[in-house]
């Protein structure tokens, strides 16, 4: 039983692997979309004045979770059109396992683009390899619980043409609490406080979305293909 | 009693039940909040004492308190209105929470409109980044989530299970949001702004509140109740029952 469900979950995983693999252009958007919308901000900004390296671990953030919330409106729409999801309300496989392993892909591939980016990107905000190391950590949670809720926003949204905005609004709200806990870590590491509690609460935040999300997105998906 | 009780409270469920039965209650609710949020509203703005230290400008309590409660309270009621559609498909807890959404969302607006008036006064300042009214604008984005859901998707059966999915999510996450704003407002900014702690307050002042808190009340379930009377109007227009009640309402 629990070998053949870790066979489902696996055959997923390759799916989409193969899948990131031949189409580039689905998680190489979201790594554009996130350089270039870095980049246009301290434009707008007066760097001489401002701190940069003060806000820029919140526009790493927010950026980031704008690219998942972008990308997000793909991960089911083409399966959905193919019948893909059709065949997964059929197949002998609980649902919720095999949305763990699609998300758990999609988080892969546009979180690890982010996650490879954020560095570069960091040099040009004037932060130190410390705190750059801090925003890596924290968006390697951060990331899987938007993830999580952007695919639940994109499965509530699949059987509109039209996802994009409406996805945007019902995931945002949703995100505010792993987005006050991660940039909240850094506000405590700029003044020096220990970063222990900030990082358990992150995690559980972690733990409590993987645990529950993929069952309301399998609901998500019922709703929208029946 | 009880047993007429429930038998009453199954028949709820079911839209014709509703659309007769709630009607004189439509009425009594009406009247009976209009006439409680007038007395309380003369008796707290002429005659309730003013504050010893905000003077008049407390006087919008009377508004602010009773649409910050309900804000809340009408979004629990969605979310559980919602729970009670997607387990057992009764369509009229789904119309119940569709008409729950705008209510709630403009008590939402109300409670944030009424607080940033009365915190120019008291506050010096429209908006602070304060918990408590980021966890409003929050509950706010809520509603506006769940009702636009709604809303833009096109099929009825599914609009009204993805509302209501959502609506549920959301009510879960309220206590973490709300937590966590609490954790990232005392971080920055420890009571800078807190609201003046008010002595006990006399009961020429919390009575008129009391009685403005239940009116509004009153007038949540009217909303409700007329609200889904209406949703059912919208629905149920091609059925029979309905054609019946329209002929004897212009023969009468």
């Amino acid at each position: 039983m629990l070998a053949a469900y870790f066979k489902g979950f696996q055959l997923i995983w390759m799916r989409e692997w193969t899948l990131a693999r031949a189409n580039k252009v689905d998680w190489f958007n979201a790594l554009i979309f996130f350089v270039m919308c870095i980049s246009i901000l301290p434009i707008t900004l007066d760097v001489q004045q401002l701190d940069l390296a003060h806000i820029a671990p919140s526009m790493i953030w927010i950026v980031t979770l704008l690219s998942f919330m972008l990308s997000a409106d793909l991960w089911f729409k083409l399966d959905f059109e193919q019948g893909y999801l059709h065949q997964w309300l059929i197949s002998p496989f609980p649902v919720f396992l095999l949305v763990i392993a699609k998300v758990f892909a999609h988080w892969f591939f546009v979180g690890g683009g982010i996650l490879l980016a954020t560095p570069f990107v960091a040099v040009t905000m004037n932060l130190s390899i410390s705190e750059v190391g801090l925003i890596l950590a924290t968006l390697i949670l951060g990331t899987l619980v938007m993830a999580f809720v952007c695919a639940l926003g994109a499965a509530l949204t699949l059987s509109l043409r039209q996802a994009g905005v409406l996805l945007v609004i019902i995931s945002m709200p949703l995100n505010v609490p792993v987005i006050i806990y991660g940039t909240g870590l850094l506000n405590q590491f700029d003044q020096g406080l220990s970063l222990s509690g900030g990082f358990l609460i992150l995690a559980s935040i972690v733990c409590a979305t993987i645990t529950f999300m993929p069952f309301a997105i399998a609901t998500a998906l019922r709703i929208s293909i029946e | 009693m009880w047993q007429a009780f429930k038998k009453w409270f199954h028949q709820m469920g079911s839209p014709i039940f509703f659309f007769q039965g709630m009607k004189s209650w439509e009425f009594y609710l009406g009247w009976l909040s209009f006439l409680m949020i007038m007395i309380a509203l003369l008796w707290g703005l002429f005659y309730a004492p003013p504050d010893y230290q905000q003077g008049d400008s407390f006087r919008i309590i009377y508004i602010h308190v009773p649409s910050a409660s309900l804000a809340m309270t009408m979004y629990a009621s969605m979310a559980i209105a919602s729970g009670i559609f997607l387990v057992w498909r009764i369509k009229m807890a789904d119309m119940i929470a569709e008409a729950c959404a705008p209510i709630g969302a403009s008590f939402t607006f109300l409670a944030l409109v009424s607080g940033a008036i009365w915190g120019k006064p008291t506050w010096g300042t429209w908006w602070v980044w304060d918990a408590r009214l980021t966890s409003m604008l929050i509950l706010l984005f809520l509603y506006l989530g769940v009702i636009v859901l709604r809303e833009t998707m096109t099929v009825g059966f599914r609009s009204s299970r993805a509302a209501a999915l959502l609506a549920i999510i959301g009510l879960i996450n309220l206590p973490i949001i709300k937590y966590s704003v609490d954790w990232w407002n005392t971080l920055h900014q420890p009571a800078t702004f807190k609201m003046t702690e008010k002595p006990s307050m006399p009961p020429e002042m919390w009575i008129p509140l009391l009685i403005s808190a239940l009116g509004h009340y009153l007038w949540a379930g009217w909303a409700v109740i007329r609200l889904a009377r209406i949703k059912i109007i919208n629905r149920e227009s091609d059925s029979k029952w309905f054609a019946e009640w329209l002929d004897n309402r212009s023969s009468a």
